[in-house]
């Protein structure tokens, strides 16, 4: 059970580091938040489906990552702490202006749940009915909603680019 | 519903909107999934250690993958022969087995407490008296410790 | 290959055979509860909640010499455990309330206030569902059953016996137990 656990962890440890990355910015709580999502996976695998071990965890980890963001805020209303949060993205760097890292930037910028469906459609690859189970939300409204954040994306970039 | 012949939206114009998707396509693309640090992949290969290691001796062995095969059938074998003829003897209960029955009706009661403190005046006044305030003692904090739904570790948790 | 094969087998085959002899005496003792009128089947709890992270079930043996350990010190508490019949104890952890949970909590409901259980309790919200029931004979109470469901937790709690609300509260009062969780 450990040696296909481990698997597991060979497989999907990146993805739900870098969703937690985005969601939480800060390393050291991204890393519990992270622990936290594969103890309860190592808890519940006899009742997840091998097939849907991937949705179930980036699911687990994002909330996660949510409640550990409202431990934060804890006397805000949920739009409040929900606001684009202007610190930088996972990778900090000199080159903040180059247009990857300005995505990056923006990308933390969007509020939930446009964040979360950007980096689990566009970074991870995701499909549609994946991202659907993980953020709770029907095929047409992850259609939309991600319609929504690429527009809110494609209106920054044209302000920006050269 | 378009006007002049051209779309009502606001940030159409000819040709710029599937350009400026392509640039952001293009530009996800340059972002990778992020690699997990090291110090995080120790941690969660040390999960399974860890969360075993709270675990009684039994389901250690209903988890035949940990040991190595050739202890493992045998040991089972034992196991299995030890609990028959253990079974077939009636026995009375032990210290152990009544100290843990001991603490799992105080798992019971506090469950029962639990009830209260989300429903208020109701269960105090159809289990006859003031069932919540009176256990203001030593238990109910150290309950409220390790419960999480006590009426006190409710509080703490919302200040 | 071949051997591993069979090492597979032969690992499972003894692990379901150990399993089952260890749940012997627990499927008994569940097994002679039923007959009791204080019992309560909640159905397929696992079906819905996964693995209980707390599962308890103590019968009368055993609440007898609890009773008897504290008799001298407090001879209410050791009335009380003579006459219960058993404690039931299922807790889960759950993600969010989890699909079929109100359903299940709400079916089960109503099958006991169709067999003569009486609601005490009832909390119906969107992050809490809580019930409570007794099943009352004359002046003494066959059951007491406590359901409860929030977000992160569901509880199903069932005690069997011949009770005196008033002495279990006293019991529990004086029920002083560390909790080490």
């Amino acid at each position: 059970m450990s040696r296909i656990f481990r698997q597991w962890v060979d497989e999907y440890q990146d993805q739900a580091w870098t969703l937690a990355r985005y969601l939480l910015k800060d390393s050291a709580e991204a890393q519990d938040a992270c622990q936290e999502a594969f103890v309860k996976l190592w808890k519940n695998q006899d009742r997840i489906d091998p097939e849907r071990i991937r949705p179930w965890l980036m699911k687990v980890t994002r909330n996660l990552c949510l409640d550990r963001l409202r431990r934060r805020h804890p006397t805000q209303e949920w739009q409040e702490w929900q606001k684009a949060d202007e610190s930088p993205g996972p990778m900090q760097g000199a080159q903040q202006r180059e247009l990857g890292e300005w995505l990056k930037h923006s990308i933390n910028g969007l509020t939930e749940p446009y964040r979360s469906l950007v980096v689990l459609r566009d970074i991870h690859q995701h499909s549609y009915e994946e991202v659907a189970n993980v953020l709770e939300l029907s095929l047409s409204q992850v259609k939309v909603y991600l319609h929504r954040a690429r527009k809110q994306l494609r209106e920054q970039l044209a302000e920006v680019r050269p | 519903m378009t006007h002049e012949g051209h779309n009502d939206r606001p940030d159409a114009k000819t040709g710029e909107e599937p350009l400026l998707d392509r640039q952001l396509d293009s530009l996800f693309e340059q972002l990778e999934i992020e690699k997990a640090p090291p110090g995080l992949t120790r941690r969660l290969y040390r999960i399974p250690e860890e969360q075993q290691a709270g675990q009684g001796w039994w389901r250690r062995l209903l988890q035949p993958a940990q040991a190595p095969r050739w202890v493992l059938v045998p040991a089972l074998a034992a196991a299995l022969l030890v609990v028959g003829v253990f079974l077939t003897v009636s026995r009375q209960p032990s210290q152990a087995e009544i100290f843990q029955a001991r603490q799992d009706l105080a798992v019971a009661f506090s469950y029962i407490d639990k009830a209260g403190a989300l429903t208020g005046q109701e269960i105090q006044s159809v289990l006859g008296g003031k069932l919540r305030d009176e256990l203001r003692d030593p238990v109910k904090e150290n309950l409220s410790k390790h419960m999480p739904f006590t009426e006190q570790s409710r509080k703490e948790e919302s200040t | 290959m071949k051997s591993s094969a069979i090492y597979k087998w032969l690992n499972w085959s003894l692990a379901v055979g150990l399993g089952a002899l260890l749940a012997l005496p627990a499927m008994a003792q569940e097994d002679a509860l039923k007959a009791f009128p204080g019992y309560v089947d909640f159905g397929e709890l696992s079906s819905i909640f996964g693995e209980p992270t707390v599962q308890i079930s103590i019968g009368s043996s055993l609440l007898n010499l609890v009773g008897s350990l504290s008799a001298e010190e407090d001879p209410e508490a050791a009335e009380l455990f003579r006459k219960l019949n058993g404690v039931r104890v299922n807790v889960f952890e759950t993600e969010t309330m989890a699909e079929g949970a109100v359903d299940l909590v709400k079916d089960i409901s109503s099958k006991l206030s169709s067999s003569g259980w009486e609601s005490v309790v009832t909390v119906n919200s969107a992050d809490e569902q809580v019930r409570v029931f007794m099943k009352i004979n004359a002046e003494m109470v066959d059951g007491i059953t406590v359901m409860a469901i929030e977000e992160n937790e569901a509880v199903f709690v069932n005690v069997i016996g011949n009770i005196n609300p008033e002495e279990l509260k006293r019991v529990m009062k004086n029920f002083d137990v560390e909790i080490d969780r």
